[in-house]
């Protein structure tokens, strides 16, 4: 009988673990808005605070709980977290790093509200990483306000495509053409966020931007892909891949 | 019956000549029946007679009510709350893990496809001792992508599996951050170093 017993309560007590397994969340860092999840701060990421010194860990903490008041989405800021520890960086370096990220998400949530948008979480994580990345204010604002009526999949996938191009120095004129063509057409698939891509070996084979953009357009207008411009331009997918990284 | 009706024959005020004579008949008619041969009863009688009175099995739900509903006591003993404790934080920590880790080498059916992309980083002279890729895809962990070290080519190499999209990475030399100097798509990472950008497109042609 008591056997039984300890085997009851042993079987209730794994019962209570399950269910607290179950619920169990990543604590809530703050109170989001009504109707939307309440930021949190993954259990890993809070792990590796804890390794810093308590003042230092808790203005980094300071810092992701500002990004979560001011309704910015907290992976990117975690992400940079994470980076700066991997690498060994300094506490007070990566406090003023999440700063400076905290005023690039600042910036382009006005930019967005400024062209009549609503920060969705999606652009403003694309947007806001460009503008802490170093894409020039002004590119992102003609295109934010260029495009703000597309749809939003093709206005998010748009602007990734332009802010890869940016970073590859591809002019902005050549980049605004393909978007026209791409928009107008509404060619612009998930496939044309990594554009970038063609433009790069293009660049290795000694093609010119110019030539790229143009092959780009006459393939937007007929609604292809990426991939049909580096068939057009003279080489395939192949051409793209299986390159071995560092060395 | 019988004694019933031996009562009555009792109890019965003293009647005629007629009445006696019926009430011997009676008792011969009784005692012919008592000393009657009992024939015995077909073959499977008692037992299709006892199947009927078998016990029904309770359905499920009555048995689920009646365990739900029956009283029972919990004992325990400090020993035995604590390895069921531990139990319970081992799960808590398991159910946790699950939770947490993101879908950079797996992916489920609906998942992503994930493409196989193989870093390599020159060491002529084998001077590391440990590299590893951290990158965004693997949470900049140094401990899930640790590079092994070809001996013949010279170089450390580690294949892994990444989801579409975007990455950057560095490599990890000796605790010691190195970019790839082969990138050709770079990103300052406002610590004062340069990732290199990696894209994944999700149909194996995955490098930049």
């Amino acid at each position: 009988m008591d056997a039984m017993n300890t085997r009851s309560s042993l079987r209730l007590l794994l019962a209570l673990a399950f269910a607290l397994a179950l619920c169990a969340r990543p604590a809530p860092l703050c109170a989001g808005e009504a109707g939307k999840e309440p930021c949190a701060v993954s259990p890993s990421v809070a792990g590796r605070v804890s390794s810093v010194a308590p003042d230092q860990a808790g203005a980094i903490l300071a810092r992701l709980s500002l990004a979560c008041d001011e309704g910015f989405p907290l992976a990117p800021f975690e992400g940079k977290l994470a980076e700066g520890l991997a690498k060994g960086v300094a506490p007070a370096i990566i406090i003023r790093t999440l700063d400076v990220k905290l005023d690039a998400f600042r910036h382009a949530a006005a930019m967005l509200r400024d062209c009549g948008l609503q920060p969705a979480p999606e652009v403003l994580a694309v947007l806001g990483e460009a503008v802490f990345g170093g894409v020039p204010a002004k590119t992102l604002h003609a295109y934010v306000c260029g495009y703000a009526g597309r749809e939003p999949g093709p206005f998010l996938w748009g602007l990734e495509m332009a802010v890869l191009l940016s970073r590859a120095g591809f002019d902005d004129g050549l980049t605004r053409q393909m978007l026209d063509a791409g928009f107008a057409t509404g060619g612009l698939t998930p496939d044309w966020r990594y554009f970038v891509r063609v433009v790069l070996v293009a660049r290795q084979r000694g093609l010119t931007d110019q030539a790229v953009a143009e092959a780009a357009c006459a393939v937007l207008r007929g609604g292809g892909a990426p991939s049909d411009v580096s068939a057009s331009l003279g080489f395939t997918d192949r051409d793209l891949s299986g390159r071995e990284l560092g060395k | 019956m019988t004694k019933s009706r031996n009562a009555r024959q009792k109890d019965a005020p003293a009647r005629g000549p007629r009445d006696r004579d019926t009430a011997r008949l009676d008792a011969m008619i009784a005692d012919a029946v008592r000393r009657a041969p009992e024939p015995s009863p077909p073959d499977g009688f008692s037992a299709r007679v006892m199947a009927g009175f078998a016990p029904k099995r309770p359905s499920p739900l009555t048995l689920l009510r009646l365990w739900l509903t029956r009283p029972r006591s919990v004992t325990f003993t400090p020993v035995r709350l604590a390895s069921a404790m531990a139990a319970a934080m081992v799960l808590l920590a398991v159910g946790f893990l699950a939770l947490d880790r993101a879908p950079v080498g797996g992916g489920g059916p609906e998942g992503p496809t994930l493409s196989t992309v193989r870093f390599v980083l020159n060491d002529a002279d084998a001077s590391a001792r440990a590299v590893s890729v951290i990158g965004s895809f693997n949470g900049w962990e140094a401990e899930t992508s640790a590079m092994r070290y070809d001996a013949g080519a010279k170089v450390w190499v580690l294949e892994a599996e990444l989801p579409p999209g975007d990455h950057e990475y560095m490599f990890l030399v000796d605790g010691r951050p190195v970019a790839d100097p082969r990138a050709r798509l770079t990103r300052d990472d406002g610590f004062g170093n340069v990732n290199a950008i990696l894209i994944v497109n999700g149909r194996h042609e995955h490098t930049l």
